[in-house]
């Protein structure tokens, strides 16, 4: 019996942490690469929940500490009430030879919440692509139209212009001839086509497309991949699930691969409220309303003066009865 | 009697004239991003970032004995998980990893220390539940090693302390207040053979970045 009790180990695992919150600018600094360049650039961080903080910068690396260095300027940003808003320096520098791609590292900073004994620690990080051209570089060393970061999200490949290729792609040479996509109910899927042209050697091509609203992105889709043969046109096709989606007018930036070449193109296309579909826009039942309001000024406005003008009126004739 | 009227007259204008510029501010505020109104531009610049906001302040396992298993995802249960949200205005991918092994057994499996996203739509638990919804791999927001199901598919947390292993617990967690809060839940089961007896201690870190 005292043997058993002497092997019944006990564990106390306790996590407890106050509410972090805070945000960090810019989300994505892009820097193009120079043999060599030296560059100091600023994040910013902002106290979202007003409180009292204390935050160390971080750097990852990934894999490429080899390749760059960062220098931060400060260790710790510490946050008193009403302080809103910080930032940091941090200097980047290049390398003299840079293999073609793009390299993203992440400078940022993290708050460490747990009062108990297993930690936890908030991060926000930001994404730092250094491009010299062509793709993402993966940490296994391949350049890839895909991009594997740490945490194996999925991403674009080549988003730049076309000016990004690799040597011998010459015999590549498709356009992207129209795209065809029509406003959908909310909830509904948008089909997107993108008809392309060859005028090359046939290639493997695929699309990715970037969806915008007011300016700010709110998701990326990719087509389907499909071979473009040699002097033939094809139609690259996807859908844009509307649910999460608010009414309102999306513009969408088509970059479609092929080879180390792309091609980029825009759209727009709007996802109607209502299950009828009839109130275009995310404002229309705004604007109805404030011309709504406007009618009913204009209408007490004319109801006022042409009973002042009756008033006047009668009054007169009071005066003519009178004096006669 | 006639200036009475007047008066009303007068009144309905000025609170129709109230009403229409009060509603036009609330049109406007309503949009978001860079806008122009007239000659008065506002910029609203790009921010990301991920937050911790539960109500509940505490993850306390309590004490646990060797080939016992323990989990903030019992609905109802005192041990609750922890919520992360969205807090700026771009999409977000969030990744976890751990500095460490909670424990030293050699025979320490994957499963002993793991992770689970969950929508808070699935949630039964009337603390916990909310309309914010993930799915699984494809569609935005992603619950990574997890569904749109009530059960959660656990994940091993990543124990190098390396941030290059951690495990993407959340794919593109949306900015918009509709889903942009998502359920992380910890599994820990204490080895057969922990050898050691006393306090365990490895710090997860959650970690926030923009989403390509």
């Amino acid at each position: 019996m005292f043997k058993k009790i002497l092997f019944l180990f006990f564990f106390i695992i306790l996590i407890s942490f106050s509410v972090s919150a805070f945000l960090i600018s810019p989300p994505v600094l892009n820097v193009k690469y120079e043999p060599g360049l030296k560059n100091t650039y600023e994040v910013f961080i902002i106290n979202n929940e007003d409180k009292i903080m204390e935050l160390n910068t971080i750097v990852d690396y990934k894999c490429f500490n080899d390749l760059f260095s960062v220098t931060l300027n400060a260790d710790k940003l510490i946050f008193n009430e009403g302080e809103y808003k910080k930032g940091f320096n941090f200097d980047l520098s290049l390398p003299s030879n840079l293999p073609t791609g793009k390299y993203e590292i992440r400078v940022g900073a993290e708050e460490r919440l747990s009062g108990g004994m297993l930690g936890l620690k908030v991060a926000n990080m930001v994404r730092i692509i250094i491009d010299n051209g062509g793709s993402f570089v993966t940490c296994d060393g391949v350049s890839s139209n895909v991009t594997l970061n740490e945490s194996g999200v999925s991403g674009v490949g080549d988003m730049g212009n076309n000016a990004g290729g690799f040597s011998g792609s010459s015999s590549v040479n498709f356009e992207i001839t129209s795209v065809k996509i029509n406003d959908v109910v909310s909830g509904e899927k948008a089909e997107l086509k993108i008809f392309v042209k060859n005028k090359g050697d046939g290639v493997e091509i695929d699309g990715v497309i970037d969806v915008i609203r007011n300016g700010l992105k709110v998701g990326t889709l990719k087509t389907n991949s499909d071979y473009l043969g040699k002097d033939s046109n094809i139609v690259l096709t996807s859908y844009i699930n509307t649910v999460n989606l608010d009414p309102s007018e999306y513009l969408l930036k088509i970059n479609v691969l092929g080879g180390s070449e792309s091609r980029n193109n825009d759209a727009k296309f709007r996802v109607l409220c209502g299950s009828e579909g009839k109130i275009i826009g995310g404002y229309s039942f705004e604007i109805f309303i404030l011309i709504l309001i406007l009618i009913l000024i204009l209408l007490v406005l004319f109801l006022m003066f042409r009973y002042i003008r009756k008033g006047k009126k009668s009054e007169e004739w009071e005066e003519d009865i009178f004096y006669q | 009697m006639k200036r009475g009227n007047t008066v009303v007259t007068l009144l309905l204008v000025v609170v129709g004239i109230f009403l229409f510029f009060v509603f036009l501010g609330e049109f406007y505020t309503d949009i978001t991003g860079a806008q122009t109104s007239g000659q008065v531009q506002v910029g609203v610049g790009q921010m990301s970032g991920i937050s911790l906001v539960t109500g509940f302040n505490s993850i306390n396992f309590g004490t646990r004995s060797p080939g016992e298993s323990i989990s903030t995802a019992v609905a109802g249960d005192s041990i609750k998980p922890f919520v992360v949200r969205n807090e700026g205005n771009v999409d977000v991918d969030v990744s976890i990893y751990a500095s460490n092994s909670l424990w030293t057994s050699p025979s320490v499996q994957p499963t002993d220390f793991q992770v689970s996203v969950r929508p808070r739509a699935a949630i039964m638990d009337p603390d916990l539940a909310g309309v914010d919804a993930c799915y699984s791999p494809g569609i935005s927001p992603e619950c990574f090693g997890s569904s749109s199901t009530l059960y959660p598919i656990w994940t091993s947390i990543p124990t190098t302390g390396n941030p290059l292993d951690a495990a993407l617990a959340i794919g593109r967690l949306h900015y918009q207040n509709t889903n942009d809060e998502a359920l992380v839940e910890i599994s820990i089961k204490v080895p057969a053979d922990e050898p050691a007896t006393g306090t365990k201690s490895s710090t997860v870190t959650l970690v926030g970045t923009a989403s390509v």
